[in-house]
């Protein structure tokens, strides 16, 4: 059974995801904050990590290029909500969506997806990368 | 009165008052002591010469010893020249004229001496005469009367001719006094007249007095130096008070910028907030409606929620496009003329009948950095605004696209053109306090389910992002106006 690692400090996005990929056929882990998130997926590797970017301590970005370090061959979505919660710490200026997302395509993700997304586009790309 | 005498005319009356006050007793005293002097030493000489040469006559041969001859002589004497009595005194024995009384008094007066001695208007001469070494006296009285006529209406013509003077004199001073003060007076209504704000009154008189021309001359030139003074006084206070007014309107566009940056960075937070909300909230629903039976009656309520939490999401993605900063999009030179027209004719399109597109878009040889997409989004939102103030009544929406030159206080710099986008329409308009917040996020006065609020506040987020700034003029029942001002590229650039 592919698993897959979900890393977000939100408990309902975490829930939802899990229950969604649970049923179709995923094993889910999940962590709610990068640091545990990084020590989790080094312990046991995942197939699929799905990372949220604008995290508290750890934010996703730091948590895909350590990911990347030890793991060149690791599947990384990364996934945000957007607004001006930058990826280190509070943006007044307000960078949004699509800035976090191309920052998180950089720094090494292989896929993007912005909060709020259908169960179906889930579902989709995690077997996608999953068959990769 | 007290006015009166302090006036130039006043003041050189006085003076030559005091002058004549002065002057005139003594110029009096001189003349009459003169005139009387010389009018009484005449009289009394020629009376003692007359005596004299009576009693040479009387000592001449044997006169003396013959009465009647004697008498012949006296009566001689008393004829001619004022002599009123004439009488010999000879050895004790008087002998009087015969055609003149002879007073008794006669021998005890003698010689009067001096002229106004007696108060009988009679002047006594007393001569020796002398016969056969006996010396006797002889009187003679002259009539005062005539001398004293003469000495009083001299007197009376000197005082005439000294009042005549003094009259004369304090004439001429009221003369001359007026002939200075004119043209001072000419020049204190004139210097009145700039006082009171005539600036442009000459300090001009028509004198030739030297000191009074080179006085109107200098003030003259005070008034033009003072008139420049205060012509730059004003231009400078007027200009003071423009930079004033730019100034606060400069602060009353930042703080306004400020609240909407704040607005946008609390919008922002809240729209990731949501998007986290609605993470769950559509996956739960899609996993519901995936496992439920597709008869299931409650199947459609969780579409219901599925098709509001997509609303939902869509709201929120329009709320982050006015926290859309500069470097998020791909910036290019745009041709905002072309974008404009393609935006305007869509817009017509649109358009109901009882509206009219007033459109004057210049073909501008400048560009603007920005994204075409957003720009015609800007132009769409304003015309789609602008239609809607009017949709009842009708009316003309204007549309004009220029470029000037940029002035350097609005903050572009120096040389760069500005390209001005005016959307107006002739709309209810809207109060102050509406302008004040129309491009805040979810501020709208439109009905619940007629607009997003959200418009104008994503208009000023894509104006901003392209370096420019967006005002609104409005006027309550005449119409609304938004100026979008962008700045160009300088020629070399392109």
């Amino acid at each position: 059974m592919p698993s897959v690692l979900v890393i977000d400090d939100e408990a309902g996005v975490r829930d939802s995801i899990r229950l969604v990929l649970g049923r179709a056929g995923f094993e889910v882990n999940t962590a709610d904050n990068g640091l545990t998130g990084v020590e989790d997926y080094l312990r046991q590797p995942a197939d699929v990590v799905i990372v949220d970017i604008i995290m508290p301590r750890s934010n996703g970005i730091e948590v895909i290029k350590r990911i990347r370090e030890s793991f060149p061959g690791a599947r990384i979505i990364a996934i945000t909500g957007g607004g001006n919660y930058g990826p280190f710490g509070y943006r007044p200026e307000s960078i949004v969506t699509d800035a976090y997302l191309a920052t998180a395509t950089r720094s090494g993700a292989d896929a993007v997806m912005t909060k709020p997304f259908h169960r179906s586009e889930l579902i989709a790309l995690v077997r996608s990368l999953v068959r990769n | 009165m007290l006015r009166t005498l302090n006036t130039l005319i006043g003041r050189l009356a006085l003076l030559q008052l005091l002058m004549l006050a002065i002057m005139l007793p003594a110029l009096f005293y001189t003349l009459e002591t003169v005139a009387v002097r010389t009018a009484v030493r005449s009289f009394t000489q020629h009376a003692r010469a007359y005596a004299t040469s009576l009693a040479r006559e009387l000592e001449l041969g044997d006169v003396l010893d013959s009465a009647s001859r004697t008498v012949e002589i006296l009566d001689g004497g008393v004829d001619c020249d004022g002599c009123v009595y004439a009488a010999v005194e000879m050895n004790g024995r008087l002998i009087g004229s015969s055609v003149a009384e002879t007073p008794a008094w006669i021998a005890q007066r003698g010689d009067d001496v001096r002229f106004d001695r007696s108060a009988d208007g009679v002047y006594a001469v007393a001569v020796p005469v002398r016969r056969e070494g006996v010396t006797g006296s002889l009187y003679l009285g002259f009539d005062k009367q005539a001398t004293l006529e003469q000495v009083r209406s001299t007197r009376v013509r000197i005082a005439e001719a000294l009042a005549a003077y003094g009259i004369a004199s304090i004439a001429v001073a009221i003369l001359l006094a007026r002939v200075v003060a004119l043209p001072l007076m000419q020049l204190r209504t004139a210097s009145r007249k700039v006082a009171q704000g005539d600036a442009g009154t000459q300090l001009h008189t028509n004198s030739t007095m030297v000191e009074i021309v080179d006085l109107s001359r200098d003030l003259e030139f005070m008034r033009n130096e003072l008139v420049g003074i205060a012509e730059r006084l004003r231009n400078e206070m007027r200009q003071r008070q423009l930079e004033l007014a730019e100034r606060a309107a400069l602060e009353r566009q930042l703080q306004h910028e400020q609240r909407l940056a704040t607005i946008g960075t609390f919008a922002g937070g809240l729209a990731h907030e949501f998007n986290n909300i609605l993470v769950p909230l559509m996956l739960y629903t899609e996993e519901s409606l995936d496992q439920i039976e597709p008869t299931h009656p409650v199947r459609e309520n969780l579409a219901r929620i599925l098709r509001a939490s997509s609303s939902a999401a869509s709201l929120i993605h329009k709320l982050l496009a006015f926290t859309r900063p500069l470097e998020e999009r791909q910036h290019e030179p745009i041709d905002v003329a072309a974008v404009t027209n393609e935006a305007l004719d869509l817009s017509q399109a649109l358009m109901p009948a009882n509206i009219h597109l007033d459109r004057q878009v210049d073909d501008l040889p400048v560009r603007v950095l920005g994204d075409a997409t957003l720009f015609s989004q800007v132009v769409l939102n304003l015309c789609s605004n602008a239609v809607h103030a009017m949709r009842e009544l009708g009316g003309t929406l204007s549309v004009r696209l220029t470029a000037r030159d940029a002035r350097p206080m609005d903050g572009s710099q120096d040389g760069h053109p500005l390209v001005e986008l005016r959307v107006q329409d002739t709309g209810g308009g809207m109060n102050p306090e509406t302008q004040e917040r129309i491009f805040e996020p979810f501020f709208t006065t439109r009905d619940v389910g007629e607009g997003s609020g959200l418009g104008l506040s994503i208009v000023h987020g894509i104006v901003a992002s392209m370096g420019g700034r967006i005002r609104v003029a409005s006027t309550l029942g005449a119409g609304t106006e938004f100026i979008v001002e962008l700045p160009g590229m300088a020629p070399a650039t392109l």
